[in-house]
């Protein structure tokens, strides 16, 4: 699926929003009969939303456009709002949980592979920059643990060992500290009430991140 | 080469090394670099207090026998702007604070080469010598975090200065 979006910004008058609402009428052959004052609007609207949706087209299918008439135009009109709100509700949504997913993915994953062109002693104690194995079991558990669960990280950063920290916290000052290697990860989780909990030596695969996947839903 | 071992002899008989005793009062401070070390927040991250490979020393000084300006010096001759490493600020335990987290501290002197001469020089070590590429067991990384819970960190409020500017360090 093609996540790509693009904001399109425009500004004019009522006449010129009626004038583009045709122009994209006659450019899409998408037919609205008797259409209204007000249902050219709402068609360029809608239409609008489809353009910068390559990817949510079947949400835009989905929505029914109404033919009115000059009479009862304020009467469907509202009910056309009505129909329009939880679809439209929904799409913001989507578009919210995609966007932060795959931005924060893309950030984290960007940021693992900047610390591995870290200098030698990067730290001004003869430390060395991220190990490339180190880097890549990360990112293999950011997709084993899922980006959506994975979205909440408050912090990631490199140790001088060429190892990579990744920390999850509430503000409850719980914690889950995960520390990724070249062969494994190590991680302790600390919640209010309990005991901290140490896993060591963990490989990195489905059933252990799924463990640790669980821990951070529940923070 | 001469010259060399001639100023470092020379040196070496000027020094007035520290005992290696320390009293659970004593403050201990730790260089602090922006960004590696520091979160958005400007919060400490656990890599403040954590060793390179094959060691367990932690580089730290003893702020009773230095002062904040001396520090920041120290401070200032191993950042690296150009590599994102800027000096901070400083972060300060007392030898006790460091001892309940099951940690210590050792006297380790800088006696040469002659130009990075340190008499305040001394490691803290967590007890666990990491290997390249191999992460912490999952106790040492908590206790480490105890470590960054019980420090005081102190942001110089002007690091481009050669003296420090912030608060005392306590």
């Amino acid at each position: 699926m093609d996540n790509n979006f693009e904001l399109l910004s425009f500004e004019g008058s009522l006449n010129d929003v009626f004038e583009l609402s045709n122009f994209i009428e006659e450019k899409t052959n998408v037919e609205v009969a008797d259409s209204s004052v007000n249902n050219k609007m709402l068609t360029s609207l809608l239409i609008g939303a489809a353009l910068v949706t390559v990817s949510h087209d079947a949400e835009a299918k989905g929505i029914e456009l109404v033919n009115t008439t000059t009479e009862k135009s304020l009467t469907i009109t509202a009910e056309y709002n009505k129909n329009i709100e939880i679809p439209f509700a929904k799409y913001i949504d989507d578009i919210g949980v995609i966007s932060c997913s795959a931005l924060s993915k893309r950030s984290v994953v960007k940021d693992i592979l900047s610390f591995k062109s870290l200098n030698e002693s990067w730290d001004g104690f003869d430390s060395i920059p991220l190990e490339v194995e180190s880097a890549s079991n990360a990112i293999e558990l950011i997709d084993l643990v899922g980006e959506k669960t994975f979205c909440s990280i408050d912090d990631y950063y490199p140790n001088p060992n060429g190892t990579i920290s990744l920390e999850w916290e509430n503000e409850l000052d719980e914690k889950i500290s995960v520390e990724v290697g070249n062969n494994s990860f190590s991680y302790y989780v600390d919640f209010t009430g309990a005991d901290v909990k140490f896993f060591n030596n963990q490989n990195i695969d489905f059933s252990n991140a799924k463990r640790l996947s669980e821990f951070i839903q529940v923070l | 080469m001469l010259k060399d071992f001639l100023n470092l002899f020379k040196s070496s008989k000027k020094l007035q090394l520290l005992s290696s005793e320390f009293s659970d009062t004593e403050k201990i401070a730790r260089s602090v670099f922006s960004p590696v070390n520091v979160n958005k927040s400007d919060e400490l991250r656990t890599n403040v207090y954590k060793s390179p490979a094959e060691m367990d020393e932690v580089s730290v000084n003893r702020l009773d026998y230095t002062n904040a300006d001396n520090l920041k010096n120290l401070s200032k001759k191993i950042e690296n702007p150009s590599s994102k490493r800027n000096y901070f600020g400083f972060a300060i335990l007392n030898v006790l604070e460091i001892k309940e987290c099951e940690a210590n501290v050792v006297y380790s002197p800088i006696i040469e080469p002659v130009e990075n001469v340190n008499v305040c020089h001394s490691d803290i070590k967590v007890g666990y010598v990491k290997e390249r590429g191999k992460e912490f067991p999952a106790e040492i990384n908590y206790k480490i975090s105890q470590l960054i819970k019980k420090s005081r960190f102190y942001k110089d409020p002007a690091p481009h200065d050669i003296k420090w500017g912030g608060s005392d360090l306590e």
